[in-house]
């Protein structure tokens, strides 16, 4: 009986044994893999040295060529991520990180775009005299605010009983959504804060209660619901400018620079210690009552 | 039957309503249902075997592991399947997306595998044509098996699943079994439902559960038994009764007191669901 391979025609070239190396060992690019494989089919020669490298049958062409099957079929049927998941992966997110953070609320095009507009047009009447360099400094540190709040918020989501039964924990999910929008946000603010007239660190007063109210938001909402926690410290936030520096009306015709740092203690070094506090502090908090969110007690 | 999940003291209040009331249970592999009426408890206590919510009081084992703890708690969650009783989705995302999202969160985190995992499941439940439709688009029945298909990746250990035939037509319901069937021979499955059906048809063990508390516990046939001489047929409805209702053969089916003239008849899973659940539920409760 006639070896079946032995009655296929020898054709004018062989593959190196480097390539078929690598095709055995899975190490192949797709265009070497589409080279390689109609010529393997045909080349009893190759086949052969393929079965010696892999020291199989000959069925383990077949083995491959299905799983190259299954890759085009993967290709074909897998999700085609989004622009913002694209945009996560190009600057280094793995793949499955960027999935779990678009689900964020916050963490929408959408978001962004009414976040860069808001702060573009901040920027725009302060540059043209309309408003004060104080408005920018009160507002700016209500929308990080309002970014963690909303992430906070998913775990009251339709998906919660869902997701809070997986092993990966929700403290650590909505951390990491939490960074993810926090980050976000504040480059936002930061460019705008640039962009803004120069008032020296000024510019960069608004960080500190930024970061201050977003971790305190997070910490409150393991008591509180989210929307809540958001209420209380932007009322917070604009009641403690009052107290130190006079009616917030007051504050946002205050054009000079310099003026609401020097009217305002919330802004000068002794408020943003105390900004820092606080932010240590939530996080320390947040820390400790992590489980809250691992095991489905929130309020 | 291998033992693989005990409760034992379980309570479990919300406010001043007392979901249970010191439960003590046993589950093996297999499959074993929760009867019972609305309100009986059954989902506060799949809810704590699925580590969604914590107890008040006593103690939990699941597949060796203590819930209550950091540690145990994940080593349950990752040999666990959960279907909840109202399954919530991201409307925006395809089926296919919503499954491999659910896949990251159970670690499945290379993307091939995943993948692999993601379509075995759907078609598993019959969804293989429509993974790539949005779900709002889905119908409530395919959402169900959405939620099932999630349920069923990583070929969890610990399948607990809250009334996971609502909804389903007859010939999905028959899918339902047949997949539930074949993982049980192995796995744990605890479900809770209305159907007696579904218990008789695929349940080795069954729970019936009350107002906090167990009534019953043991195989199908067992709490068939315990209506034994208290059903019969008979050619006249009987007010007397628990409850007589007209059958397609034109008799009437009776469950209480033997009635003159009346026949014996083999009692269902049903019928002894009624008898110790119906005299509450209808307002007949007698002094024991």
């Amino acid at each position: 009986m006639t070896d079946s391979t032995s009655s296929l025609t020898e054709p004018p070239w062989h593959s190196p044994p480097a390539h078929l190396g690598r095709y055995a060992r899975g190490e192949s690019t797709p265009s070497q893999v589409a080279s390689l494989e109609p010529h393997l089919a045909g080349c009893p020669s190759c086949q052969a040295a393929f079965v010696e490298l892999t020291r199989s049958a000959p069925r383990s062409v077949e083995d491959r060529l299905s799983r190259v099957f299954d890759a085009v079929i993967d290709s074909v049927d897998r999700p085609v991520p989004s622009v913002l998941e694209r945009l996560l992966m190009r600057v280094g997110v793995p793949d499955h990180v960027a999935r779990l953070l678009v689900v964020t609320p916050a963490m929408r095009l959408s978001w962004f775009a009414a976040v860069a507009t808001t702060l573009a047009f901040t920027v725009l009447a302060t540059r043209s005299g309309g408003m004060g360099f104080g408005a920018f400094l009160v507002g700016a540190p209500l929308l990080p605010l309002g970014a963690v709040a909303a992430t906070f918020a998913v775990l009251r989501d339709p998906t919660a009983d869902l997701t809070i039964t997986t092993p990966v924990r929700n403290s650590w999910l909505l951390l990491l959504r939490s960074v993810g929008v926090l980050v976000t946000t504040l480059v936002l603010c930061g460019t705008a804060a640039i962009a803004l007239p120069d008032h020296g660190w000024e510019n960069a007063a608004w960080l500190l209660p930024a970061l201050a109210l977003s971790t305190a938001s997070a910490a409150l909402s393991t008591w509180v619901h989210p929307s809540t926690a958001a209420v209380a410290l932007s009322a917070g936030w604009l009641g403690a400018l009052a107290a130190t520096s006079g009616p917030v009306a007051r504050l946002l015709r205050t054009v000079d620079s310099g003026g609401l740092v020097e009217q305002s203690a919330a802004f000068a070094p002794s408020g943003q210690l105390v900004a820092l506090a606080i932010t240590c502090v939530s996080s320390l908090v947040l820390l400790r009552r992590r489980e809250v969110l691992d095991i489905g007690r929130l309020p | 039957m291998t033992v693989t999940i005990t409760v034992s003291g379980l309570r479990r209040s919300f406010g001043s309503t007392v979901a249970l009331d010191g439960i003590d249970l046993e589950f093996g592999t297999g499959v074993t249902g929760l009867l019972g009426p609305n309100g009986a408890g059954k989902t506060t206590l799949l809810r704590i075997l699925a580590t969604a919510i914590g107890p008040d009081a006593g103690e939990v084992r699941v597949l060796g592991h203590d819930p209550q703890s950091t540690e145990g708690r994940l080593a349950v969650r990752r040999m666990l399947g959960f279907v909840p009783q109202e399954p919530g989705f991201h409307q925006r995302f395809t089926t296919f997306e919503f499954v491999d999202y659910l896949a990251i969160l159970k670690e499945l985190t290379d993307r091939r595998a995943r993948h692999d995992d993601v379509r075995r499941v759907l078609s598993q439940v019959g969804l293989g044509e429509v993974m790539h439709r949005r779900i709002k688009t889905l119908s409530g029945g395919m959402r169900r098996r959405v939620a099932l298909a999630q349920a069923l990746l990583g070929n969890p250990q610990l399948l607990v699943l809250d009334e996971p035939t609502a909804g389903l037509d007859p010939e999905q319901r028959l899918r339902f079994r047949e997949i539930v069937g074949g993982i049980a021979e192995a796995h744990t499955v605890v479900l809770a439902t209305h159907q007696t059906e579904d218990v008789s048809a695929i349940c080795d063990r069954v729970v019936v559960i009350d107002q906090g508390k167990v009534f019953f516990e043991g195989t199908p046939q067992g709490l068939a038994d315990t209506a034994r001489a208290k059903v019969w047929t008979s050619d006249r409805p009987a007010p007397g009764a628990l409850l007589s209702w007209r059958t397609s053969t034109g008799r009437y089916r009776v469950i209480g007191d033997r009635l003159d003239g009346a026949e014996p008849a083999e009692p269902t899973i049903e019928d002894a669901y009624l008898l110790l659940i119906g005299k509450r539920a209808l307002g007949q409760e007698e002094a024991a």
